[in-house]
Parts: C-alpha cells; sequence; structure tokens
C-alpha cells in the first residue's frame, strides 16, 4: 500500500466516523437513539436497507463466486422483490399503526409474553453470531492479504463503528449509511472499469463476455428443479422468498430501518424500491466476479490465492512439490492464454458457431489449469489436514493489490470497510433495541424512564459489539464466508417467518400453539440441516411450513387453544 | 385501542406513494421488474453461451 493508498482509507474512515458522532450526539430519547426519531424519507430509508444488507462480505466474497462458479448465485435474490412486496403491503402498515419499536413487541399484543421473548431471543442469537461472522470475514481477508494482525484489524473494524452506534444508536446509523454507500459505489465502479481497461487491447468487451459464456461463467437462469442444488430459480423464488420476508419482515435489523420512515409510505416506498435495485445489483457484482475470470485468462494468476495456505507448504517438506506444481500452472496459463486470445479473436470477427473449435481448446486447457488448482489444493490439506482450500474469498482483493493503481486500492479498501460498518453498525443498533426493549423493558425496567433506557441501549450496544468481536476472533473455516452467513439465517428465519406469518394471517391460533409449534419447527430444521442433503434455501420453506402446520394442529387440541386463549393478552397500544 | 389482528387498510385512507400514483400500481412494477430481470437473464446466458 503507498501513501495515498493510507490516506484515502484513514480519510474516509475518519469523516464517516466523526460524521456519525457528529449527526448522533443529539439522540437523547429512546425514539431518537432507536428509530431515529422516525424521521426518515424513503430514500434514506432504500439506502439504509441495502447499505444493512449488503455487508463487506457481498463485496469482497461474491466476486470470488461469479469467478469461481459464475452468476448462478444471483438467482437466491429472485424472491426478494416479491418478499418486498408483501412485506409493504402487509407488515409494513400494521408496524407503523402499533408503534412498536421492535416487530417482537407485536408478538406479545398478538400471541403472549412468552411467544415474544422466545422470537426475541432467536433473532439475538441468531444476528449476534452473524454480526461477528460480518467482522471476521473482511478482517480475516484483510489480515492475510495485506499481513495486518488478524485479532488488531477485529478490534479497528468493530472499535470504529462501536464508537459511532454507542454515540448515536439509529440516527448515527441512518446518516452515516448514504456516505458509505457512496463510497461502495465508487470504488466498485471504478474496480469495474479498471478491470475492463485492464483487458488485451484486441479482446473487446463482448469478445469478454462471450469467453465468460464459453467458460461457463454467464450462468445466472438455472430451469432445473432440484432440492439439492443450491441455486436454481425455483430454490431463489420460493426459499429466497421465504428467506427475504423473514430478514426483511421479522429481523430487527432490517425492521429497524424501515421503521425510521416517518410515514407508511416513506417506510413502503424504501422497501419497494429495494425490491427494483438488488437483483440488478447483485447481477452487476457477479458479472465483474466473472470478468475477472475472463481478465484472469490473460494475466498471471496465483496458484492458489490465500497466500497464508501457501506459505505454509512452501515452508514444508513438500516445498518441491509446490514449486513444480507452480511451474506447471504457469506453462498452462500462457497455453490457456494463447487459446483465449485466439477464441477472442474468431468471435469478434464473426458468428459465434464459427469458433466451435476455438471453444473446445479454450475449454480443454482450462481443464488443465483447473486440475493444477485441485492439486494444490489436495497438497494445501495434506501439508495441514485443517487448512482452508477454499480460496475464493481472496480472488478480488487479490486482484484489486495487484493491478488496480495507488490510491484506489485505498478507496477499495475503505469499501470494504465502510460496508462492514454500514452492515455491523445497523446488526447493532438492532440488537441492542431488541435487548432494551423486549428484555429490559420487558423483564427488568418499565416504560418511559427515557434517559436511563437511553444508558442502558448505549451500554448493550457496547455490549453486543464486545460480544460479536470475540466471536469474530473464533470464526474459524466457514467455507465461502458469504454462504455461511446465508446458511446460519436459514436455520432460524423459517420459524420466525412462521410464527409472524401465523401472527398476521391465522386469527384462530393463539400463542401457547404457535410458541409449542415454534419449538418443534425449530427442532425440525435444524434435524434437516443436520441429517438430510436438502440446500439451505429450503431451510426457510421448512421452518415456515412447519410452523404454521404444527399451529394448526396444535389450536385444534381443546386443551391446548384453552390454555393459549387465556395466555394471550388483550391489546392496547 | 388498537387490534393488531385489524388488517393494514381498515383505518383512513392510504398515503399514495410518491410517484406512480397508487400501491397496486407500484407493487405491479416491482413484480414486472423482477419478471424483466428473469428474462433478461435468461437471454443474456444464451446469448453469450
Amino acid at each position: 500500500m503507498t501513501l495515498l493508498d493510507w490516506l484515502v482509507l484513514g480519510g474516509t474512515l475518519a469523516f464517516i466516523t466523526g460524521f456519525g458522532i457528529y449527526k448522533g450526539r443529539q439522540a437523547n430519547s429512546l425514539q431518537e437513539y432507536l428509530l431515529a426519531g422516525r424521521r426518515m424519507r424513503w430514500y434514506s430509508v432504500t439506502l439504509a436497507i441495502m447499505a444493512t444488507q449488503a455487508s463487506a462480505i457481498t463485496f469482497l466474497s461474491t466476486p470470488g463466486q461469479g469467478y469461481a462458479d459464475g452468476m448462478r448465485f444471483v438467482q437466491m435474490y429472485l424472491g426478494l422483490p416479491l418478499a418486498m412486496i408483501g412485506i409493504a403491503a402487509v407488515a409494513v402498515p400494521i408496524y407503523h399503526r402499533l408503534k412498536i419499536l421492535t416487530p417482537y413487541e407485536y408478538l406479545e399484543k398478538r400471541f403472549d409474553a412468552k411467544t415474544r421473548l422466545l422470537t426475541a431471543f432467536l433473532f439475538l442469537l441468531q444476528r449476534g453470531l452473524a454480526t461477528g461472522l460480518t467482522i471476521y470475514a473482511p478482517s480475516l481477508v484483510l489480515s492475510v492479504l495485506l499481513g495486518w494482525n488478524l485479532s488488531l484489524t477485529i478490534l479497528v473494524m468493530g472499535g470504529l463503528m462501536i464508537t459511532y452506534t454507542v454515540t448515536g444508536g439509529a440516527r448515527a446509523v441512518s446518516r452515516t449509511q448514504p456516505q458509505q454507500a457512496a463510497v461502495i459505489f465508487l470504488g466498485m465502479t471504478a474496480a469495474f472499469v479498471v478491470l475492463v481497461w485492464r483487458l488485451p487491447g484486441d479482446v473487446s468487451i463482448t469478445g469478454a463476455l462471450q469467453l465468460a459464456g464459453h467458460l461457463g461463467r454467464l450462468n445466472p437462469i438455472d430451469w432445473t428443479f432440484d432440492l439439492q442444488n443450491r441455486y436454481n430459480i425455483w430454490s431463489g423464488l420460493i426459499g429466497g422468498l421465504f428467506l427475504a420476508l423473514s430478514y426483511f419482515g421479522t429481523d430487527h435489523s432490517q425492521v429497524q430501518r424501515y421503521l425510521t420512515g416517518r410515514s407508511v409510505a416513506e417506510s413502503r416506498t424504501g422497501l419497494l424500491m429495494n425490491g427494483l435495485l438488488k437483483v440488478p445489483m447483485q447481477f452487476g457484482i457477479l458479472l465483474l466476479g466473472a470478468l475477472l475470470f475472463v481478465f484472469y485468462q490473460f494475466n498471471p494468476a496465483p496458484l492458489f490465492f490465500n497466500p497464508v495456505e501457501t506459505a505454509k507448504v512452501v515452508a514444508s517438506e513438500r516445498r518441491a512439490e509446490w514449486l513444480e506444481l507452480e511451474g506447471q500452472h504457469q506453462r498452462l496459463f500462457e497455453v490457456r492464454k494463447q487459446r483465449a486470445l485466439e477464441l477472442a479473436r474468431t468471435v469478434d470477427a464473426g458468428p459465434a458457431d464459427s469458433a466451435g473449435e476455438a471453444r473446445q481448446a479454450l475449454a480443454a486447457a482450462d481443464r488443465a489449469v483447473d486440475q493444477t488448482r485441485t492439486a494444490a489444493a489436495r497438497l494445501i490439506q495434506e501439508v495441514d489436514p485443517a487448512a482452508n482450500t477454499n480460496d475464493v474469498n481472496y480472488v478480488f482483493l487479490t486482484f484489486v493489490l495487484h493491478y488496480l493503481p495507488a490510491g484506489l486500492v485505498g478507496l477499495i479498501l475503505a469499501v470494504v470497510f465502510s460496508a462492514s460498518m454500514s452492515s455491523t453498525s445497523g446488526e447493532l443498533a438492532a440488537l441492542s433495541a431488541v435487548t432494551v426493549v423486549d428484555g429490559y423493558r420487558r423483564l427488568i425496567g418499565g416504560a418511559g424512564e427515557n434517559h436511563r433506557e437511553v444508558t442502558v441501549s448505549r451500554w448493550s450496544t457496547l455490549l453486543w459489539g464486545g460480544f460479536a468481536m470475540l466471536f469474530a476472533e473464533y470464526a474459524g473455516r466457514l467455507g465461502t464466508l458469504v454462504e455461511a452467513v446465508n446458511i446460519l439465517g436459514s436455520l432460524f428465519y423459517g420459524t420466525i417467518l412462521g410464527i409472524f406469518l401465523t401472527a398476521f394471517f391465522l386469527k384462530r391460533v393463539r400463542g401457547h400453539a404457535v410458541f409449542c409449534a415454534a419449538l418443534a419447527a425449530e427442532a425440525g430444521v435444524i434435524a434437516c440441516f443436520l441429517l438430510t442433503p436438502v440446500s439451505f434455501l429450503w431451510y426457510n420453506v421448512v421452518g415456515c411450513g412447519l410452523v404454521i402446520l404444527l399451529a394448526l394442529i396444535f389450536s385444534f387440541r381443546p386443551g391446548i387453544r384453552n390454555r393459549g386463549a387465556s395466555a394471550s393478552r388483550p391489546v392496547a397500544a | 385501542m388498537n387490534d393488531p389482528d385489524r388488517r393494514p387498510g381498515a383505518e383512513a385512507p392510504e398515503e399514495p406513494p410518491p410517484f406512480l400514483g397508487s400501491w397496486r400500481r407500484f407493487y405491479l412494477v416491482v413484480a414486472g421488474n423482477l419478471l424483466g430481470w428473469i428474462v433478461l437473464f435468461y437471454l443474456f446466458q444464451r446469448w453469450f453461451s
């Protein structure tokens, strides 16, 4: 990193943190601290929703996903726009009308205290762990590629956003997210432009896309219905719909973002704009990864993108084998480069049908390079059986560090920090809100002691930040990090969504029935995870379906229904 | 006294969206946009493969 990179990175982070502290300094009431005074316009709500969802993992791991696996990951987001419509139409008016601070408050009004506490607990458990991952993931990648100390990186990354989130709560979070989003947009656009600009002169953008297509990287739609296949249009539309319904409709890290809207219309519009923008945004990031794959057809790539794992092998007694593989990889790269150039020229010169031979030659050369990388991964694992042989999280940042000019490297690192800060601060503010409103206020204190509650909120933000950093220290190996976060969420989201859908639509079902159904459904989802090969997006459907089905069955048992009815509290809001 | 079981839209007339005139139209645009992206992705995939 050059001095200019450090200046860009340091200046961006200092500005955002300082701005957050400045804007959040007047958050003295609980409404102000937890919901930014409910004064946000729809465009701020949209930015906040998108910035909270798009963590640093999104920008580090997703291009790597496009590089290694093509664009089929985009299908996971196809259910999202439909979920936005459902939440905007049903949940937003209810949440606004009841003037609740967290969605779990609604569950007590609708069912009973234990259902509210169970759901709040599931949220805290899932979101607390996921927040640790959103700090850990970028810290790990930065520490590996830049040689920074992992614990120190986690401490700096966590410490910065804890500082302004503790100070200003949701208000500081909402005020800093537009700046963070601007940095992210600028940085990713710059990376895209440089990548295309550094392709060989005789390879047009169309030729590059043809190459990506021939090498199986432009595969955004898979019509095959297969429960074990993670990403196809059906798992995306159905499983992704349930995941998005649960995440945006019941996870307070998102609900808090649109509860800051000044009216139902502002919150709804914020959500619907997210429904319009999210799919093309993910498509763009994955396309960057697919083009990165094309870029590395013409520019040398390391045999393995994680330098720490590479260093372990080089330092071991298997060093000679590794060097042999590196030599082989270099030779095969040159062959593949020639084949890629031939195909790009053929495609640019005439119809794609005439490129049959060149296409087959490139595919064969690519397979040979793949086999060398597989052999390298095997060697890494033989040297250290606990090693992580998945290097997709390092692909994008390796490109940034080796090929981007001075200044832009600092900007991309600022993107990583900004994305991490915007999502983590939103999550911390939500964890704090649920701890105070559904825990402290419900079980210990009473409503109305504003100053005391704000103080408790600040302390709980600090404690959750500490917990997340501690978990980040011990997060360990989790494969592709973006998938790990989604798998973790899918273990709980289906059950939580089932509780809320029952609350919205099944008026006959009472508290005790839905509570027992939720416990049984969660056990079912965990069994599904441990004992079946079913892909994780379907856990959302399974959990939600089980809650609704079991709640209906339990409601028809007179004993349970009566108890539930007596436990159900009268509504007053 | 609020009733959480009461369905949305049962109270005062809804505030319209800042654009597109009605919520129904806004929902249709979001759903149509999704459909458009799926078709475009499919054509994109076919064109470049």
